[in-house]
């Protein structure tokens, strides 16, 4: 029997989505509908309380807390890569090519390295606290790590790249004759960025913003390294229930719901995106 | 506005990286005027323009627009309005919306907008198309918004910088006579930026040549193309035979009260010998001098004319057929080429190559040139 070339072509991708992706997701979710066992692990006897649970104040609390840091990441990114972005679409050919190494670069060194370099800069006795008691504006120590400060400023650190280069992209595509026609038409700089730039600019920048909140959402190492145990975040809730709790059916029935709530805020973006 | 002048140009100059763009240029675009800039590439007549946009400023010199010193004001504060080269239509908005851009950064009032817009569309035979997308367009018609968008605000003065540039051949002519129709209706002066003589001398009521920088001649079309004042005009505009030479006698005058009085002089011309003209500048025995004989001036025959007083005999080297036309390539025994065109009529015979013929003009068809 003949098959037809696209069936060929997608096969074998697809039959890795299926295996790789499909079915673990069907067991998470099977899971999240049974009880734990007694010494961790599954017991395979229905329990519908899972959901129900993160209902929780406690852990309600936490989802609210995940969203509101990652939108604030994500606006944060948004904001700060904007202008880097431009300048860097704006520069000279030839160097625009190692504006985009050096946005890459911080990539190749493992996360958890980084953040710890930012815990020693953040820390009680770190070099912020140094500086700020040396230039003599604060007295003592201030607690500038483990504080959802702190998260917040890694996740924007950590992000940053996600944001610029698909904004870069959009930017660098923008004919710089598109940008005197605004002006010749009488547009002040502002308005050319209100009414030319930005809305050229808008696939660029919605990419960025669905990559950043993502990636935020989902982030434990950051949140665990820099926020403490007093600022928990989804992902190292669902990461705790997994391998420290070994409550496998309450962290599936976690990480479900943070996909929901992914999903639900990217139809929220299309929503906003379409009507701005 | 009390001035004639829609531009004045006084002593306009503009360094690129240590090279002299633009030089001393002194300009008038008078009311209503359409002025071409007209020169080849890289001989700044594109600064030019975009000094009188704002998008560059001139180093010296000042740029005054309906009477009004432009130095320090930016581009967006100007009355002028600009179609650029690939028209830079704004991708994110439509026909309607692009042409209405300046009016609704200028806060145009709803209603007055609207009309205005659509009077527009109108005017470059656009009205069915106001809610297409730039990239819907043939290119043809993204030039029609472009100039809609410009025209709709009402400048003193419409820039153009090679409009033409990216059209095909048969659209620009089509295009030329628009042009010309639209601003004969709208009374706007046009300064219009190319390197396409044959645009220039069509559309233009004036035109500067522009040549490293520098203005070279300006005046109207047939004063550019029957008087060019400098060698590279003569070969700019139009095909030229430019014969070096130098004068052997000054004859009579031939009319004393005209203007720039003709005087008849006899040239010895390298490859040719002597062959008589007609100057209109004084000039010394002596005096090396550049002839500039149009190939459409000279007559062919296979034998002497009378009255026609220089005469040279060549040789049929090359007949390029161009239909309403045959330009012929023709040696002469000194080796020189000589370039002659002629209209072709079926009733006479193209010449064929290989063929001796006469090559023959009147005094007052060629002109001479000093620089």
């Amino acid at each position: 029997m003949r098959v037809p070339a696209r069936v060929r072509l997608l096969a074998p991708p697809l039959a890795w989505i299926g295996v790789f992706y499909v079915v673990p997701l069907l067991l998470i979710l099977a899971v999240s509908f049974v009880s734990r066992g007694a010494y961790g692990g599954v017991s395979w006897t229905p329990n519908w309380g899972n959901y129900g649970r993160i209902f929780d104040s406690l852990y309600g609390a936490v989802f609210f807390r995940s969203i509101v840091l990652s939108t604030a990441a994500t606006a944060a990114c948004a904001l700060l890569a904007f202008p880097v972005s431009w300048w860097m679409a704006r520069s000279p050919k030839r160097s625009q090519e190692t504006l985009l190494l050096l946005v890459l670069i911080p990539f190749w060194t493992n996360i958890l390295v980084r953040l710890y370099a930012w815990m020693f800069l953040l820390s009680g006795a770190g070099l912020l606290n140094s500086a700020l008691q040396a230039l003599g504006l604060t007295r003592g120590p201030v607690d500038i790590l483990y504080t959802r400060g702190a998260i917040l400023l890694g996740l924007l650190y950590g992000n940053l790249p996600l944001m610029i280069l698909p904004l870069y992209a959009s930017l660098e595509r923008i004919d710089k004759s598109l940008l005197e026609a605004a002006r010749d038409l009488y547009a002040s700089p502002a308005q050319t960025l209100f009414r030319v730039i930005l809305p050229l600019a808008k696939p660029g920048l919605a990419a960025g913003c669905i990559l950043v909140f993502t990636s935020a959402l989902c982030d434990f190492a950051t949140p665990d390294l820099l926020g403490g145990a007093k600022n928990m975040l989804v992902g190292n809730l669902i990461q705790q229930q997994y391998l420290v709790a070994r409550d496998w059916p309450f962290g599936s029935a976690l990480s479900l719901t943070q996909m929901l709530v992914i999903g639900g805020g990217l139809l929220l973006f299309r929503r906003l995106e379409k009507a701005a | 506005m009390s001035e004639q002048a829609t531009v004045r140009m006084e002593g306009v100059g503009k360094l690129f990286h240590g090279v002299q763009a633009v030089e001393g240029v002194d300009l008038e675009i008078r009311r209503g005027e359409f002025f071409a800039l007209l020169g080849p590439s890289g001989c700044g007549k594109t600064t030019l323009l975009r000094m009188v946009a704002g998008f560059e400023m001139p180093d010296r010199g000042s740029i005054r627009i309906g009477g009004r010193d432009m130095t320090g004001v930016p581009a967006n504060e100007r009355p002028v309005n600009m179609v650029f080269q690939q028209y830079a239509l704004f991708p994110h908005l439509s026909v309607a919306e692009n042409v209405a851009f300046g009016l609704r950064v200028r806060r145009t009032p709803e209603p007055e907008l609207r009309e205005r817009v659509a009077e527009a569309l109108a005017s470059v035979q656009l009205a069915g198309l106001a809610g297409r997308m730039p990239a819907q367009l043939s290119g043809g018609q993204q030039q029609r918004v472009a100039l809609a968008r410009a025209l709709v605000n009402r400048p003193e003065l419409l820039l153009l910088d090679e409009p033409m540039a990216a059209l095909d051949e048969k659209l620009r002519e089509d295009m030329r006579q628009e042009l010309k129709t639209l601003q004969h209706r709208v009374g706007i002066s046009f300064l219009y930026v190319t390197h396409d003589q044959q645009e220039a001398l069509e559309l233009a009521d004036r035109i500067a040549v522009m040549e490293r920088g520098k203005v070279v001649q300006v005046g109207a079309p047939q004063e550019i193309y029957e008087v060019p004042q400098t060698a590279f005009v003569a070969d700019f505009v139009g095909v030229s035979n430019l014969i070096p030479g130098k004068v052997v006698e000054r004859e009579r005058l031939l009319v004393e009260s005209a203007p720039g009085a003709s005087r008849r002089v006899v040239l010895a011309l390298d490859g040719f010998g002597r062959v008589e003209a007609v100057s209109r500048s004084a000039m010394e025995t002596g005096a090396r001098v550049t002839l500039c004989l149009r190939p459409e001036r000279i007559h062919l025959a296979a034998s002497p004319v009378e009255d026609l007083v220089n005469r040279v005999l060549g040789m049929v080297e090359r007949a390029l057929f161009l239909g309403s036309e045959i330009h012929y390539h023709i040696r002469l025994k000194s080796g020189t080429l000589v370039r002659v065109h002629d209209s072709y009529s079926p009733l006479q015979p193209a010449r064929r190559e290989g063929e001796s013929v006469y090559l023959q003009w009147r005094a007052e068809d060629s002109t001479v040139l000093t620089r």
